[in-house]
């Protein structure tokens, strides 16, 4: 089995990289202009083991220095060199523009406390609290876990981070996630410019909890939706 | 606002892409 890693375009990094899952360096498997990292493994089903999610991490970094990469979500694997091929020349159009789109990008994560509870603006409360039935119930569901930013700017001010940002993504949220959770793909030559409009939102709004990681690889940019096969 | 450290806050930001984003492609498979 192969266990994969980010997906790059030609020539690989000839750096050497970090120790990938289980401890075992990474290879690169290859088709057209394009490569994959990866690590032989025998295990079937990955466990999400703290040093396993940190090798992830520390190898799909290290394959981000002076290139675009799309960071695999972690546990993909495939039976063997051959398969790995057969998927990149399989998505290689999808795959090249997503590349492209996530170039000389890095993502930051945003996360804000202390919000208050939100429905989503585009679902009408009126029309989803009277019903009984299990749409009803679904669209009540769907109203606490797809909130967007807040409706009113006075609530909280995210505009400003849209300045130098090229993506935006707000996360579900959920019970066990009661923070509003996003996503900015933001242009290395514009990441200090993003954390100081993330400064002007916590000068701003000192009463809630705002923070701000990265840069991580572009995670949430990374995945063009491949379940409908190449275009 | 619960009391969290940069690096809780680091780990958790982490998680949540390592796990949860990503390219989809193979298999998915994580144990429990």
């Amino acid at each position: 089995m192969l266990y994969l890693y980010a997906i790059l375009e030609l020539p690989p990094p000839t750096k050497p990289l970090p120790a990938g899952i289980g401890g075992v360096a990474p290879l690169f498997v290859t088709s057209r202009d394009l490569a994959c990292a990866a690590t032989e493994t025998a295990d079937t089903t990955i466990s999400p083991e703290p040093s396993q999610i940190w090798r992830h991490q520390e190898v799909v970094a290290a394959l981000m220095e002076g290139r675009p990469v799309l960071p695999l979500r972690f546990g993909t694997v495939v039976e063997d060199a051959g398969a790995c091929q057969r998927l990149l020349a399989r998505h290689h159009d999808a795959l090249c523009a997503q590349l492209e789109r996530v170039r000389h990008c890095v993502e930051f994560a945003l996360r804000v406390a202390g919000l208050p509870e939100m429905a989503d603006p585009a679902l009408d409360p009126v029309s989803i609290s009277t019903g009984s039935g299990p749409g009803a119930t679904h669209l009540r569901t769907l109203a606490r876990r797809e909130r967007g930013w807040p409706a009113s700017t006075e609530t909280f001010p995210h505009e400003g981070l849209a300045a130098h940002a090229a993506e935006q993504l707000l996360w579900a949220c959920s019970p066990s996630q009661p923070d509003l959770r996003a996503s900015f793909l933001v242009r290395r030559q514009n990441a200090s410019s993003f954390l100081d409009d993330v400064a002007v939102l916590q000068r701003l709004r000192p009463d809630l909890g705002v923070t701000v990681t990265g840069p991580w690889p572009p995670y949430s940019f990374s995945d063009p939706d491949l379940s409908g096969g190449s275009e | 606002i619960p009391s969290r450290t940069s690096g809780e806050i680091a780990v958790a930001d982490l998680l949540d892409r390592v796990l949860h984003k990503g390219l989809v492609l193979a298999t998915i498979s994580v144990a429990g």
